[in-house]
C-alpha cells in the first residue's frame, strides 16, 4: 500500500479507536487527576495504583535521539503483548507529564504514531498494562536543543 | 592501531615515498606520464574506490591548517581523529617537516606551507583522480563524493551550488550524498540533483507525513524516503551496493525553513533493514556506505549495524590515514574519513571474491598542487566560473601578520576576526560565531581577499543580529553547543566545533554533563557575567528564523577596511580543564 494512502487510513482508524473506548476501561474518565499530576510517578500511580514496572522488551518506543522540532516530536508506540489493556505515554520534563493514554480494545493492533510536544530534554516513557495488570516500561531520552551550530 | 592497520599505514607511507618522500618535490611536474614518480600507488585487488568529501566548493587550491585541538574522551580518548599535532606525528611515525606532516598536521604550518605550497584545487584533483582511475581500470573504479560540495565559496553561493554540480560532473563523480547541499531551497536542490551525472543517495531522509498528505514528492511513497537510498554498481566482475547516509542533523544544525518537507536522523534501524533487504534482493559482492555522519558517529553506526564492509565518511573533516576497524554482531566494518577542502583523495582498493572482501589497501592521498599539473579542461571550467566575479573575489581587504585559520574545537584566528568585527561594528559586549569546520587558511604576509572572507562566511543564512540576552541565556547557549560537541554518546554529537566567542572568557570541563561544563563566565573586561543581567550580543547565522542584519561578510569587510592590517591578534581560548595529557590538543601552540 502506498504510504500516502496508509497515512490517510491511519487517521481514520484512530478516530474509530477513540469511539470504541466508551463503555470499557477509560483512563480519562476514571483517572482524570492523572492528567493534572506534575510528577511522572504520581501519574503512573494514580492510574495503575503502583509504580512498579518491568523493564523488558515488551513495550516499544520509537523516538529520535535529538528532536528536529520540540513542538512536534514524532513518536511510535507499540507492544508485542497480546491482549494488553492500556498504554500510557509519559513525558518526564513536561509540566503535566501524562501526554496520551490508550484504552485498547480486543482486536486493536497496539501500534500508534503521533506527535508530542516536549518542553526540554528528558526521558519519554511508555507504560503497557498487560492482560494480568502487570506493567511493562520502555524509556528513551530525547534531546531538545536551543539551536545548533553544526557544520 | 591494529596490526592490520599498521601494515596498511606502512603501505601508505611506501606509496608516499617514506624516506624519499617527495624527494624531487621542489620541481613542479608538467608531464602527466611522470605522475607515478610521486603518486606511485600500486594497484591491489579488483575494485577501487576514490573518495572525496567536504571539499566545500574549493575549486582553487587552498591553504588548510589541520586542527591543533580536536579532543576525544572516554572510548575515543587518543583514538583517531582525536590525535593532533606532535601526537599525530609520533603516532604515525611521520616527521614534522615532511609533506605528509604538512598535509596532516598543524605543526610548523607556516614554514611548511611556504615550502610545499597550496593543496587541492579541482584542476589538480582531476589530474590525480583521472590517473588513479585510468591506471586501475575505469570499469573497476568508482568515485564517491561525501557531500558538503555545493557550499563554502563565493561562487557556489552566487550560482546556488550549480558551479559545483558542473565541477563534479566534469570530475567524473559517480555517487554522492549531502549536508550543506540542503541549505539551498528544496526546488533548487532537486534541480541541482537532476543536473548531476552522478547518483544522489540518502537512506536517512524522509518526507514528513504531513507533507506527504499535502502531495509532496517522495522518491518512494511506500517507505517515505525522499531520495534513492542506494545504488548497485558494476565494478569489473563484481556488483557492489553503495548506500547513502546524509548528515543526520541537518534540520537541527541548519535551518529547516529551506527544506520544510524533509525529516532527517541517523536511522540505524532503517539502515539495518535496508542492508538486509539489499542482501536478499541484490546479493551484492560488497556493501559500501558513503556517509556524512562524522567519524565518531560512523564508528558507533558501524558497531550497532552489521553487514557493511566499509563506511567512507565525512562531515568532521578528519584526515585519518588509516581504515579503522569496528566490531559488530556479525563481523567487522572499517571506517574511513578522507579530510576536507580537496586536500585529499581517499583510495580504497578491495580484493573481492566469493561475495567477501578478502583484503584491502587504503591510502589517504594528499593533493599537492605544486606537484600535480592542472587538468586543462577543469582549469578552463574553473576560470569560466570565476570570471564574472574575479575582480570582486581577488580584491584585497587587508593584510595580516598572523596565520589565519578556523579549524579546531575552539576559536580559530579567522573566527577571532569575525568575532572582533561583530563586536566593534555593532557596538556589542559579546559576539558569537558558529563553530563551523569549513574555512580556509591565510598565511602571514598574505593579503586577505574577498575570496578568503567568503570561504569563511559564504552560506544561505549569513544575516547578522544584535540582541539583548541575559547572562543565563549566554550560559545556556554555550552549554547547548558544548553538549553537541562533547556528549558521551556519539549519536548525540552533531559534528561542529564549539561556538566561537568574542569578549567572553570562560572555563570548560568537557567531561562533565550538560549544564555543568561551563563556569567562570566573564566579560573580557574582567567583569563577571551575572545570570539576570542583560548583555548586548552580536552574531550571525541564525538557524530558527532569518535575522534582519546585513550579511556577515559586509560586517567583516567594513572592519577589515577600517583596520587595513591585522597584527597581534588576541586569540580568545577558554580555559580547558582536564586536557593536560590528552593527545587531542597540541599544547605547545597554546602557550602565550
Amino acid at each position: 500500500m502506498k504510504r500516502r494512502k496508509f497515512i490517510g487510513l491511519g487517521f481514520a482508524t484512530m478516530a474509530v479507536t477513540a469511539l470504541q473506548t466508551v463503555g470499557s476501561a477509560n483512563i480519562l474518565k476514571d483517572h482524570p487527576k492523572a492528567f493534572m499530576d506534575t510528577k511522572p510517578e504520581d501519574a503512573i500511580k494514580d492510574i495503575y495504583g503502583t509504580t512498579s514496572v518491568m523493564k523488558d522488551d515488551k513495550a516499544s518506543l520509537k523516538l529520535p535521539d535529538i528532536a528536529e522540532n520540540g513542538g512536534a516530536v514524532p513518536v511510535t508506540v507499540s507492544t508485542s503483548l497480546e491482549n494488553a489493556k492500556t498504554m500510557t505515554l509519559i513525558i518526564d520534563g513536561n509540566p503535566h507529564p501524562l501526554a496520551v493514554a490508550w484504552d485498547l480494545q480486543e482486536g486493536t493492533i497496539p501500534k500508534f504514531s503521533t506527535r508530542i510536544k516536549m518542553r526540554k530534554t528528558g526521558n519519554v516513557r511508555l507504560i503497557v498494562e498487560d492482560a494480568n495488570g502487570k506493567l511493562h516500561e520502555a524509556i528513551k531520552q530525547v534531546k531538545v536543543t536551543v539551536g545548533g551550530c553544526g557544520g | 592501531m591494529s596490526s592490520l592497520n599498521r601494515r596498511e599505514f606502512l603501505y601508505m607511507m611506501s606509496v608516499l615515498g617514506a624516506s624519499s618522500l617527495f624527494a624531487k618535490s621542489h620541481q613542479k611536474l608538467f608531464d602527466v606520464k611522470n605522475l607515478n614518480d610521486y603518486y606511485k600507488i600500486q594497484n591491489f585487488g579488483n575494485a577501487r574506490f576514490l573518495h572525496m568529501t567536504d571539499c566545500h566548493a574549493q575549486l582553487m587550491p587552498v591553504h588548510f591548517r589541520e586542527p591543533s585541538v580536536n579532543l576525544g574522551f572516554d572510548s575515543n580518548f587518543g583514538k583517531p581523529p582525536h590525535i593532533v599535532g606532535s601526537h599525530f606525528l609520533k603516532h604515525y611515525g611521520i616527521s614534522e617537516n615532511s609533506r605528509a606532516g604538512f598535509a596532516m598536521t598543524c605543526m610548523n604550518y607556516v614554514e611548511n606551507a611556504k615550502r610545499f605550497h597550496r593543496v587541492g584545487g579541482f584542476a589538480h584533483i582531476k589530474t590525480l583522480t583521472d590517473h588513479l582511475r585510468g591506471s586501475f581500470g575505469k570499469d573497476k573504479t568508482l568515485f564517491l563524493d561525501g557531500g558538503d560540495t555545493w557550499q563554502g565559496s563565493a561562487t557556489s553561493l552566487y550560482t546556488r551550488g550549480k558551479d559545483m554540480v558542473g565541477a563534479i560532473n566534469l570530475l567524473g563523480v559517480d555517487v554522492c550524498t549531502g549536508h550543506w547541499e540542503f541549505t539551498y531551497k528544496e526546488k533548487e536542490i532537486l534541480a541541482n540533483i537532476k543536473a548531476l551525472d552522478s547518483d544522489f543517495i540518502a537512506q536517512n531522509v524522509f518526507v514528513k507525513d504531513e507533507a506527504l498528505m499535502n502531495g509532496a514528492e517522495a522518491y518512494n511513497e511506500d517507505t517515505g524516503r525522499a531520495f534513492k537510498p542506494y545504488v548497485m554498481k558494476k565494478m569489473g566482475d563484481n556488483m557492489v551496493a553503495v548506500i547513502g547516509q546524509a548528515f543526520p542533523y541537518t534540520t537541527i544544525a541548519n535551518p529547516q525553513r529551506f527544506i520544510p518537507d524533509w525529516s532527517f536522523g541517523i536511522k540505524p534501524d532503517e539502515m539495518q533493514e535496508l542492508i538486509d533487504e539489499i542482501k536478499t534482493k541484490e546479493k551484492p559482492d560488497a556493501i559500501i556506505v558513503i556517509s556524512h555522519n562524522g567519524f565518531d558517529v560512523d564508528k558507533k553506526m558501524a558497531a550497532v549495524v552489521s553487514g557493511i564492509d566499509f563506511i567512507l565518511g565525512g562531515h568532521t573533516h578528519d584526515a585519518v590515514p588509516e581504515a579503522v576497524p569496528v566490531k559488530n554482531s556479525k563481523g567487522v566494518t572499517h571506517v574511513i574519513n578522507s579530510g576536507s577542502n580537496g586536500k585529499f583523495i581517499g583510495v580504497l582498493d578491495l580484493d573481492i571474491k566469493g561475495k567477501k572482501v578478502r583484503d584491502f589497501r587504503f591510502t589517504l592521498m594528499p593533493v599537492f598542487s605544486d606537484l600535480l599539473p592542472e587538468d586543462p579542461d577543469m582549469k578552463k571550467y574553473v576560470e569560466k566560473v570565476r570570471a564574472p566575479f574575479i575582480d570582486k573575489l581577488t580584491k584585497p581587504l587587508a593584510t595580516t601578520d598572523n596565520l589565519l585559520y578556523r579549524r579546531g574545537n575552539f576559536n580559530g584566528t579567522f573566527d577571532q576576526i569575525i568575532c572582533d568585527a561583530l563586536r566593534e561594528v555593532k557596538g556589542a559586549d559579546i559576539s558569537m560565531s558558529p563553530g563551523f569546520r569549513w574555512g580556509t587558511s591565510v598565511l602571514p604576509g598574505e593579503a586577505i581577499t574577498f575570496d578568503d572572507l567568503m570561504n569563511h562566511t559564504s552560506m544561505t543564512y549569513p544575516e547578522t543580529y544584535v540582541r539583548e540576552v541575559s547572562g543565563k541565556d549566554i550560559h545556556t547557549i554555550l552549554e547547548d553547543v558544548a553538549d553537541n560537541l562533547f556528549n558521551k554518546d556519539p549519536f548525540l554529537q552533531q559534528g561542529g566545533d564549539m561556538v566561537r566567542t568574542g569578549g567572553l572568557s570562560y572555563k570548560i570541563d568537557p567531561k562533565k554533563d550538560i549544564g555543568k561544563r561551563i563556569t567562570n563566565l566573564h566579560l573580557s573586561s574582567g567583569q563577571q557575567i551575572e545570570a539576570n543581567r542583560k548583555y548586548k550580543l552580536a552574531g550571525w547565522s541564525t538557524v530558527g528564523s532569518a535575522s534582519t542584519g546585513e550579511p556577515v561578510w559586509e560586517t567583516v569587510e567594513k572592519y577589515l577596511g577600517a583596520h587595513k592590517h591585522i597584527k597581534n591578534l588576541k586569540l580568545e581560548t577558554p580555559d580547558i580543564i582536564g586536557v593536560k595529557n590528552n593527545p587531542g590538543i597540541e599544547l605547545s601552540l597554546y602557550k602565550n
